[in-house]
């Protein structure tokens, strides 16, 4: 190579200057490029990182968001759950206590109707009874008197004194028997 | 007909179209022996500035760069919701491409990355594209002959072009590609220019990839030093020299630091070299294919060097934001971390 022979390098500016290397160019080279760096991050680094940032921001919000309505959701749920579930009970103890009630009340109602039939058997008992002495009582003194009249009038005499007073409760009796 | 179809169908034409004329009107369609010069070739010269055809692309790019940035990023800069939450077209994709180096550079060194991102990401970007508008077919190949300045004649009587390689396909296949090293002031340096154009004046593309010159890649491995021992300075203050004058390790320990020294210098030349070299490279690799294998063959060259592009430009970024990293960590640090792990 021409460059590794010593006549082709006099001085270093030369060597240089064989390869190319010229200060006013590389000095263009390094202002370009430092102009290129300062408006690429003003037109496109800044933007795009920026965008990217408030993307990435964005879904990571969106996914707090969401993992909160999640955990919101399932909060609400077994809230819900719980009430149910006490509402539920609720209902049970109040259907319990109404069918308990009901049944003590239809007790009482059955004891207390029975009670009052027996007293109204009672009762009506009592009355039959009493309007059954009452009766014969009635029909024994109008039986007396019948017997009485009939027996005369069938002797055709008075019936006097006490063996007349004997016979007539017998016959009495006889038809209190047969009654 | 699928959009790739059309494309790949004009392509074809236009590569047909070339072939016949290039048979038919040889005059006009002449294939000159192109030259590859380590030196990016002048355009024009404002007094003693010289106008470089790398400077020409590399200026193209940032221009292309800043237009696709701003159309890409306008309706978020004036905070469309819309764009923001649903990002399409060419916003979709700029913030891919800037979200695809952030992660990359985040998977490196997650410390720094906001603060050097502008500069880490303006290198990968730039040589990218450099490295790719410099495969477009055209660039290198089309220019004009430059009769030059005053210099013009003297880098030919000096052969300060260097290196040359000629290669020419009127001549015999087996003379073709010639890697032609001048003698300073061979007669040979003539005939290394192109045979179209006229004597005295030279062939010089309108084109030339920016990571093919070295005052690019130079310029860019100065940033990636400046700003990395400057970021050593401001984080550890006098004592980030601690890592090249190591005076307490003893014998073993000063010449560590000084090795160190040496290296972060050597940084800047392994970065400019690193690069040009595989661009460089590359260019030529096309050219001896296209001259050797005019059809079909060179495709796969065509491959590697986008794949070559990409590579130099990913590790160029990463070299330099791995290094801000390296410059920020203190020596005293290390051994603190060290003794606590035990």
């Amino acid at each position: 190579m021409a460059l590794g022979q010593p006549s082709a390098i006099p001085t270093r500016g030369i060597h240089m200057e064989k390869l190319g290397i010229d200060l006013p160019l590389l000095l263009s080279q390094i202002v370009n490029f430092s102009l290129l760096a300062i408006i690429l991050n003003a037109v496109l680094y800044k933007p795009v990182l920026n965008a990217l940032q408030a993307r990435t921001e964005r879904i990571r919000e969106s996914l707090e968001n969401a993992e909160k309505v999640k955990q919101q959701l399932a909060s609400a749920q077994s809230d819900y759950d719980a009430k149910m579930a006490e509402a539920r009970r609720e209902a049970q103890n109040i259907l319990a206590q109404a069918q308990e009630r009901a049944r003590v009340q239809e007790q009482e109602l059955v004891v207390e109707a029975r009670a009052k039939i027996e007293r109204l058997e009672e009762e009506a008992r009592n009355k039959v009874e009493q309007e059954r002495q009452q009766v014969l009582r009635s029909l024994q003194g109008e039986l007396a008197n019948l017997v009485t009249q009939t027996a005369s009038s069938v002797i055709g005499r008075e019936l006097q004194g006490k063996g007349h007073d004997e016979l007539i409760k017998k016959s009495i009796d006889q038809l209190g028997r047969l009654n | 007909m699928s959009t790739t179809r059309k494309l790949t169908f004009a392509a074809l034409a236009v590569m047909v179209v070339g072939a016949v004329l290039r048979f038919a009107l040889p005059d006009y369609f002449k294939v000159g022996k192109p030259l590859v010069s380590v030196k990016a070739e002048e355009l024009f010269t404002i007094g003693s500035y010289r106008f470089t055809n790398s400077l020409l692309l590399t200026l193209i790019v940032t221009l292309v760069l800043i237009i696709v940035s701003l159309i890409a990023t306008r309706k978020l800069r004036s905070g469309d919701e819309q764009a923001l939450r649903q990002p399409r077209g060419l916003q979709n994709f700029m913030e891919m491409s800037v979200e695809a180096i952030y992660n990359l550079m985040a998977g490196g060194s997650p410390k720094y990355v906001r603060r050097f991102f502008s500069i880490v990401a303006t290198i990968f970007l730039l040589v990218l594209l450099s490295n790719w508008f410099g495969l477009i077919p055209g660039v290198g190949s089309i220019g004009i002959c430059y009769a030059g300045h005053e210099g013009a004649e003297e880098h030919v009587e000096g052969a300060a072009s260097g290196l040359n390689l000629v290669a020419a396909n009127t001549q015999p296949l087996s003379d073709a590609p010639v890697l032609a090293a001048e003698e300073p002031g061979g007669e040979e340096a003539n005939a290394t220019f192109s045979n179209n154009c006229p004597a005295g004046t030279a062939f010089h593309p309108f084109l030339r990839s920016g990571s093919a010159d070295l005052n690019l890649t130079l310029a860019l491995a100065l940033i990636s030093f400046v700003v990395t021992e400057f970021w050593g300075f401001s984080r550890l203050g006098f004592g980030y020299l601690k890592k090249f004058f190591n005076f307490k390790g003893g014998a073993i320990g000063f010449f560590v630091g000084l090795i160190e020294l040496i290296s972060e210098f050597a940084r800047i030349i392994s970065f400019t070299f690193r690069l040009f070299g595989n661009i460089f490279a590359g260019e030529v690799v096309l050219l001896v294919m296209a001259f050797l294998f005019p059809f079909v063959l060179s495709l796969p060259f065509y491959g590697l060097e986008v794949f070559v592009g990409f590579i130099q430009a990913f590790v160029f970024a990463m070299l330099t934001m791995a290094f801000i990293d390296l410059a920020a960590e203190s020596h005293d640090d290390h051994g603190e971390h060290a003794e606590h792990a035990h």
